[in-house]
């Protein structure tokens, strides 16, 4: 079964280019390059794994996510972008985006990554991984946090070496794991960023009017 | 301004939409052309002068029929009822102070002052939140000589109400101070003197208030304009001399790569940090530029993810020889167009991962040239106090691993 894909940026060159990429390995159900049309076509379309872009004249990404969600819950993000500003990712992230992966990615790891996401996971690119480690850096030592505002050892060690540049199952070879305990590892991660209240990511979340 | 053209034969209708109790004091308002807060005003005080006001306004109640809505808010107006209120309240404490005792005239004297101030005040500020004009525009309604004829209806409108506020003001003013005859000569002097600054600031704060905002926005327009301006030329310096360069050797595709790559770079670093002062001599910071030298050199793209961050001192000057080290014999050696690059920063320790997918090599057969630069940079860190790991394989690429101990970052 090919995944449905729904492609959202601003920029119609890249747009193109994503879809030429990813041409045969997924389905394209359709593109959109503003927030209003993009929500309504979504919504209507249902894909299973929507494209977004951070930057988007009027509301940026986060507000589709939103949006969406709440219309049509079923539908998941993956934030694709060439911004590499923290607060931009982590507010895709927070709104419910379920991975982040810069514009660089080769079609062939695209088209993993939605997979991915189909499948339920969380994609992490190394880049994710090291803000993730950043917001929660202090890790241990940090008493008084509840257990969403902080990562486990095993969390810490996954998502270093996704921050290294390993795969999913570089990492459980390493780590001596499966495949799939490294997954489990790492949406367990996405969930605490949704939903910490650590001060770094309320921060983040502030300046973006997220809560 | 709507209700000019809406008059019928009986002018007066509750409002549904503009109302405190009501509607009785807005439609009685409107239909006399008057603000509601005036009407409503004169209503409270005669509730307050034994109870007329009530009976009026009940009958008001019954005998006026609705008006269908129209969109206006009340919030302004009930901030300036109370306002005005507690002005009244505090001057009366100040006349009991002053051992003023008030005659009802007196206290009508302070009715016809509140009114004026309540008409000059709304003259100023006019009603609606957001869509306020300027003080140079108000002035400009007021003095110069209106286009159409709405704008002229508007000019005489402002005009008249301004006349009737100061009249107002200054009538009552007066008459306060002469009615208040019970007190004596000082009091009389201060209370006066109270009664006028309080008049003065009510009837020119409005106007002040709105002079000090201008001048704020102004102000930061002019800053916003200098920002862009700033934007402009730094885009103009890099950007736009980077796609003219493009433009003009189209065809050395390498050389068009880099190009755009070190413009990325840059453009990056400036989005993060304009003016160039944040991190100056941080660890992360020269890793950087260790990595953009590589690229630039070599062509390729160094991908670096950095947690955490501290001060760059002698000490971790091999760590930084060691990463570019590492970094360069990716560059040549691996095959690929991308090398990764991770460091943390810890408590305890820096670790630094130079990581390719490359070719790799078998770690117990080097070639001699190899072996070379794997002992240049395992000698440097352990000279150091540090350690190095090599770790490849044929096909699968490699990744140098670099700790420094004794470190202690500072801040995340």
């Amino acid at each position: 079964m090919t995944v449905r894909v729904f492609v959202v940026d601003d920029h119609d060159l890249f747009r193109a280019g994503v879809k030429a990429e990813l041409e045969g390995r997924v389905e394209i159900v359709g593109d959109a390059s503003e927030v209003q049309p993009a929500i309504e076509m979504i919504v209507e379309r249902r894909p299973d794994v929507a494209l977004i872009d951070v930057h988007m004249p009027g509301g940026g990404g986060w507000t589709v996510v939103e949006e969406v969600r709440r219309l049509a819950p079923d539908v998941r993000f993956l934030a694709l972008s060439v911004s590499d500003a923290a607060t931009d990712v982590i507010a895709l992230i927070r709104a419910g985006a379920r991975g982040y992966v810069t514009k660089n990615i080769s079609g062939a790891e695209l088209a993993e990554a939605i997979e991915r996401v189909a499948a339920g996971d969380a994609v992490f690119s190394p880049r994710l991984a090291g803000f993730v480690l950043d917001a929660f850096g202090g890790g241990l030592a940090d008493t008084g946090h509840s257990e969403l505002d902080q990562l486990t050892p095993r969390e810490r060690e996954v998502l270093r070496h996704i921050a290294r540049g390993y795969t999913y199952r570089e990492t459980a070879a390493e780590l001596g794991i499966s495949a799939k305990t490294v997954e489990t590892h790492v949406s367990a991660v996405l969930r605490k960023l949704q939903l910490s209240n650590r001060r770094e990511l309320t921060r983040w979340a502030e300046s973006r009017r997220l809560i | 301004m709507t209700s000019v053209g809406n008059r019928r034969m009986l002018p007066f209708r509750r409002r549904a939409d503009d109302h405190l109790l009501g509607g009785v004091a807005a439609g009685l308002a409107r239909g006399l052309g008057l603000d509601p807060i005036v009407v409503r005003i004169t209503f409270v005080l005669l509730a307050a002068a034994g109870g007329v006001g009530v009976v009026l306004y009940a009958a008001g109640l019954l005998l006026l029929p609705e008006e269908p809505p129209h969109q206006r808010s009340t919030g302004d107006d009930v901030i300036r009822t109370v306002g005005i209120a507690a002005a009244a309240v505090v001057l009366m404490g100040l006349a009991r102070a002053a051992e003023v005792s008030l005659t009802r005239a007196a206290v009508w004297a302070m009715v016809l002052m509140a009114v004026g101030a309540l008409v000059l005040w709304r003259t100023a500020i006019p009603e609606g939140g957001d869509a306020r004009p300027s003080v140079r525009e108000v002035l400009e309604r007021v003095l110069s000589a209106g286009r159409g004829e709405g704008d002229r209806t508007g000019r005489a409108r402002t005009l008249a109400r301004i006349a009737v506020g100061v009249l107002l003001a200054t009538s009552g003013f007066v008459a306060f101070v002469t009615l208040s005859s019970s007190a004596g000569a000082i009091g009389r002097g201060l209370l006066a003197g109270t009664v006028a600054a309080v008049g003065i600031g009510l009837l020119v704060g409005p106007w002040l208030w709105r002079l000090a905002s201008d001048l704020t926005a102004e102000r930061r327009e002019r800053i916003r304009s200098q920002e862009r301006a700033d934007m402009a030329a730094h885009l103009h310096d890099s950007v736009l001399q980077t796609l003219t360069l493009i433009q003009r050797h189209p065809e050395r595709s390498d050389e068009v790569v880099r190009l755009a790559r070190r413009q990325e770079r840059e453009l990056r670093t400036w989005l993060k940090d304009p003016d160039g002062d944040m991190g100056a001599g941080t660890l992360t910071q020269r890793l950087r530029t260790v990595a953009d030298q590589i690229e630039d050199d070599h062509g390729i793209t160094v991908d670096t993810v950095f947690v955490g961050d501290t001060r760059m001192d002698e000490d971790l000057r091999p760590l930084l020889q060691a990463t570019g080290e590492a970094l360069r014999n990716a560059a040549r050696h691996a095959g690929v167009g991308e090398v990764s690059m991770y460091a943390e920063v810890e408590a305890d320790v820096v670790e630094v991962f130079v990581r390719d997918r490359g070719s790799g090599f078998d770690t117990t057969r080097l070639p001699a040239d190899r072996r070379g630069i794997a002992e240049s940079i395992r000698a440097r860190m352990s000279r150091a106090g540090g350690s190095a790991e090599v770790r490849s394989e044929p096909g699968h690429g490699t990744e140098v691993q670099l700790r420094m101990p004794g470190h202690g970052g500072d801040g995340r």
